[in-house]
């Protein structure tokens, strides 16, 4: 717990050293973001800079090059970087990869593996989706098997984040298909996404973009260090990074983020300001916001009072929010949504409104990956009856 | 930022429950709570009450809404003492009433009269009605502040030589900022508050009700909470209850803290009680028909809901926003 002084005095310096150190163009980044994912460029550029303040990863422990901060000043830091427009550092290494490692990881993986996430010169990816196992996840098919002191990994991903961009990926293949399906399934760290038996497709979204690829392993050779934990352990390791995907995002701050977009590009818009079904719209969705808000912050600060669906049903909340405010931009956008090119348009504006129609698009999939709403929607009805 | 509930607040709440659980009558409740010392839970300390805060308004309102107590009780318990507390200074120019919607012709709409107007319904064996055309705070001093003469056996014998009471609050047309306005946006938060918690004991109650009847009720061979389809409902549920909770218990934190005024407060007062009747809807729809009979009570809440979504908008409609902005709620998502 940190007092209510030392986190006016944390704030404080938050806050200057994002002013000394944000450019503009990664602010402006923020305004064209079409998805959860900031510009891969600005966001690693970022992570960097981060890094080199010693703040590469606030939610870590110190031991591995984390900043030791409270839960408090972890979301004061949150805070900041929101109302500062700051890019937002890739994920998947940072929030879910490492802290598995901290806990499953060998002591060789840990200190080869957990130094680069932090400085930002690795990006990792997550192989976890293929065509036939997508929320049904125990159904994977790629295999993994013994040859020599090696594994040899057959078989094929999809929707895998940024795989054309990414240096590492973590993936779940089968070591064995004779025990339940969810023993058989073991989780590996491919250190060279460019290694031969790897070749990677990218998948144009609605939105025109490419963010997801197909990556397909023919043969690829693992040694046996690759191995997280122990054969058939993946499932389990599998059930704990789930929850942090789930469970440390905020998305009370992302709603806020795209909130805050929408306001800039109405400012620049006169017959907007006074519409009253924007200021109502505008309202409810912020009132949702804060309740949102109420819950994660509980559930940041382990409060008993959180009930135990509180991942799912902040899940559920937050990507239903975050689509209702893409429901509001387009109507803010009116004929100009979805144009391409917003030419007359200058500066700001221009960026709001490309950002806001690509994100509409590409937005549909909130509902869908890291557990669609039907799984959150299973899995909180099972809380309910325990 | 959260609304933290005291070990005292919930020691409190599970007293009350136990006492509504026992007690269903209106009177016999009424009695109750007064016998057992409740009356004067919300009654400020230097007034001889305990001065209870925003953590035990929310645990003890929702209790409220869960047992279906009632508005009267909600309004006398909770909403009149926490009105008594303000004691900013009165302001009596009279104002030209606006015709308002509001379902009890309480007989002071065509009189001169001040901004905003208590109708204070003290029914006796007599049944006879006492109407007190003041301002709120200055019809509720004389019961429980009138300065330091009043003590907490005065309070007691107030409320025993009175069998119920009944608060509505005539609202007129204000400048938006007068201090009237301010003042009158002050009371309308506390009254929002006060339902919007209620509703969440409501919203609750129906959620614990569709679990147990889902894990009871049969078909095709099997409890209804082995379909998806009501698994989702029931989701769906959980998800209303808890965020009509987050928003009411972020109203309460406003309030206290004094940190946004009505205009936020009166946002996430109707999104909380918005999810609370959308709650109340999908339990019947997890129910079936039998939700729909006067003999079952689920649709009960549904109808207690509906009123307090009613209520809930008719203070929104009369009181006038202040000047916040929405910039100014949107900057609240992102602070302490």
């Amino acid at each position: 717990m940190t007092n209510r002084n030392s986190l006016v005095q944390f704030r404080s310096e938050v806050r200057t050293f994002l002013a000394n150190n944000l450019s503009e163009n990664m602010r402006r980044s923020c305004l064209q973001q079409a998805s959860i994912f900031s510009d891969f460029d600005a966001a690693s550029q970022w992570q960097k800079i981060l890094a080199d303040r010693g703040w590469g990863a606030p939610a870590w422990p110190v031991e591995y090059g984390g900043t030791g901060w409270s839960a408090e000043q972890y979301i004061v830091f949150q805070q900041e970087c929101a109302r500062a427009d700051t890019p937002q550092p890739f994920p998947l290494g940072l929030q879910m990869l490492g802290p598995i490692l901290m806990r499953f990881g060998s002591p060789e993986q840990k200190a080869r593996f957990l130094p680069s996430i932090v400085s930002g010169e690795d990006v990792w990816c997550q192989g976890f989706s293929e065509p036939n196992a997508g929320s049904d996840l125990a159904a994977l098919s790629t295999k993994a098997h013994k040859e020599g002191g090696d594994y040899v990994i057959n078989g094929t991903k999809i929707w895998t984040s940024f795989a054309h961009r990414a240096n590492r990926m973590f993936l779940l293949a089968r070591t064995s298909s004779e025990s339940a399906r969810q023993t058989g399934i073991s989780f590996f760290l491919v250190d060279d996404l460019r290694a031969n038996g790897i070749t990677i497709t990218p998948i144009v979204s609605l939105d025109g973009e490419v963010e997801q690829c197909q990556v397909f392993f023919d043969n690829l050779r693992l040694p046996a260090s690759a191995l997280v934990g122990k054969e058939g352990d993946g499932w389990e390791i599998t059930k704990a990074l789930l929850k942090e995907e789930r469970g440390g995002y905020l998305y009370y701050l992302a709603a806020y983020r795209q909130l805050k977009r929408l306001r800039a590009l109405v400012d620049a818009t006169p017959d907007c300001v006074a519409d009253h079904h924007y200021r109502q719209c505008f309202s409810r969705l912020t009132a949702r916001a804060l309740s949102l808000k109420s819950l994660e912050l509980r559930v940041v600060a382990q409060d008993d009072s959180a009930p135990e669906s509180s991942a799912s049903l902040c899940k559920l909340e937050g990507t239903r929010l975050s689509q209702d405010i893409d429901e509001l931009a387009r109507y803010c956008c009116g004929l100009q949504f979805g144009q391409t090119s917003q030419a007359e348009y200058s500066g700001l504006e221009r960026d709001a409104l490309e950002g806001i129609s690509r994100h509409y698009l590409n937005n549909r999939a909130a509902t869908l990956y890291g557990g669609s709403s039907q799984i959150q929607k299973t899995l909180i009805a099972r809380s309910l009856q325990r | 930022m959260y609304l933290n509930i005291t070990e005292q607040a919930r020691a409190i709440k599970h007293s009350l429950a136990a006492l509504f659980s026992r007690e269903i009558d209106t009177h016999q409740r009424r009695q109750r709570l007064i016998d057992e010392g409740f009356h004067l839970l919300f009654v400020p300390e230097h007034a001889g009450g305990f001065g209870a805060g925003g953590s035990e308004l929310a645990a003890v309102a929702a209790v409220y809404g869960h047992h279906r107590v009632g508005a009267e009780l909600l309004h006398e318990m909770i909403c009149l003492p926490l009105l008594a507390e303000d004691h900013s200074p009165l302001v009596t120019q009279p104002q030209t009433p606006r015709a308002v919607a509001w379902p009890i012709d309480n007989g002071l709409r065509n009189e001169e009269s001040y901004h905003a107007k208590l109708k204070y319904v003290v029914a006796g064996d007599s049944a006879q009605e006492v109407l007190i055309p003041l301002p709120v705070r200055q019809a509720v001093r004389p019961l429980l502040l009138a300065s330091s003469k009043f003590n907490r056996s005065e309070i007691h014998r107030w409320y025993n030589t009175t069998s119920h009471c009944d608060l509505s609050i005539e609202l007129h047309d204000l400048g938006a900022d007068t201090s009237a306005a301010m003042d009158s946006r002050r009371w309308g938060a506390i009254l929002l508050i006060a339902h919007a918690c209620c509703g969440v004991g409501m919203a609750q109650a129906v959620l614990d009700l569709s679990v147990r009847y889902s894990a009871e009720r049969r078909q095709f061979g099997q409890t209804i909470n082995a379909f998806q389809a009501v698994q989702h409902l029931l989701a769906e549920l959980a998800a209303d209850v808890e965020f009509a909770r987050s928003s009411a218990h972020y109203a309460v934190l406003l309030m206290e803290n004094d940190t946004l005024t009505f205009a936020a407060i009166k946002a996430l007062c109707l999104q909380a009680i918005n999810r609370v009747l959308s709650a109340c809807k999908l339990a019947i729809q997890i129910h079936g028909a039998i939700a729909t009979t006067e003999e079952y009570i689920v649709g009960h809440y549904l109808k207690d809901a509906a009123m307090t979504l009613s209520w809930a908008e008719h203070i929104c409609r009369c009181l006038p926003d202040d000047a916040l902005t929405l910039d100014e709620i949107l900057a609240e998502v992102a602070s302490v």
